[in-house]
């Protein structure tokens, strides 16, 4: 790895997770919760470029985010071949090496890990017992919770807004969406992740929200 | 006279990604300040702002 610091490293949080539909209100929860807290959070699907190799685009944002979000909760086979979905460990994984190997400026990484309970991973992922795991249970309220408390004790610099604070802007936020997508003639299925991104981070801007 | 497309289409701000190629793979790097996205951030206002609108001009409950 280069020994030159990203730009906006210090700001950026990788989320590595699902993206399927079940787990939706969890990963725009915690990108709002990343925003509202002065954040910027990066995801494989922020680019749809495929002539960029999958596995290359993981790397970069690993490269570019001194912060993870790792969610391991997918441990359920898939409905169509009967096989488990092995991409947030690997990535996981490559979070940890370059920690590890990475130099002094990845030797700053920061990792939040979730599942849907606390210790169930010992199950399925032994090598990281002894690693503070957090558990959302599937609710967004709780995603946001963890990860402002996460992201305040990554940051001695400002105070963040507490959880409940996080959570009642969230639905605020989520009132005016139908009328943010209407204005916008797009539907709520439709939106891809840089537009939910934007949205949340254009809705902050204005003082009245 | 020669007409010069307008400076400022959003297609023309947007910067590109450097690609560096090592054997068979192709590496992009995007420059700081990528956006992306599939709305115009002026659209995404105006969408922002007829929300709130709508929210503040809402009769409030008793």
């Amino acid at each position: 790895m280069s020994a030159r610091t990203p730009p906006d490293y210090g700001r950026n949080v990788f989320i590595n997770c699902p993206f399927d539909d079940d787990y939706l209100p969890v990963f725009r929860a915690i990108t709002f919760t990343v925003t509202l807290c002065g954040f910027q959070a990066r995801c494989a699907l922020e680019v749809q470029d495929a002539g960029e190799v999958r596995l290359l685009k993981i790397l970069r944002l690993v490269r570019e985010s001194r912060l993870g979000i790792h969610d391991i909760s997918r441990t359920e086979l898939d409905r169509e071949n009967c096989l488990p979905r092995f991409n947030m460990p690997f990535e996981l994984g490559i979070c940890v090496g370059a920690t590890h190997f990475g130099g002094r400026i990845h030797a700053q990484k920061r990792t939040l890990i979730l599942d849907v309970e606390r210790y169930r991973y010992q199950k399925f992922l032994s090598d990281i017992a002894g690693q503070d795991i957090k558990s959302h249970r599937n609710d967004p309220r709780m995603a946001i919770s963890v990860t402002r408390d996460w992201l305040n004790e990554c940051q001695p610099f400002k105070a963040l807004p507490g959880g409940r604070d996080v959570s009642r802007q969230y639905d605020r936020f989520c009132k005016d969406l139908p009328a943010m997508l209407k204005s916008i003639r797009l539907h709520e299925s439709a939106i891809s992740f840089l537009d939910w991104r934007r949205l949340v981070e254009q809705w902050l801007k204005e003082p009245e929200a | 006279m020669l007409v010069m497309p307008a400076k400022t289409s959003a297609k023309r701000r947007l910067p590109k990604p450097k690609i560096f190629h090592f054997g068979d793979l192709e590496y992009k790097w995007y420059p700081p300040g990528y956006r992306g996205g599939s709305i115009p951030t002026s659209e995404l206002k105006k969408a922002v702002r007829a929300a709130l609108s709508e929210r503040n001009s809402a009769p409030k409950k008793a």
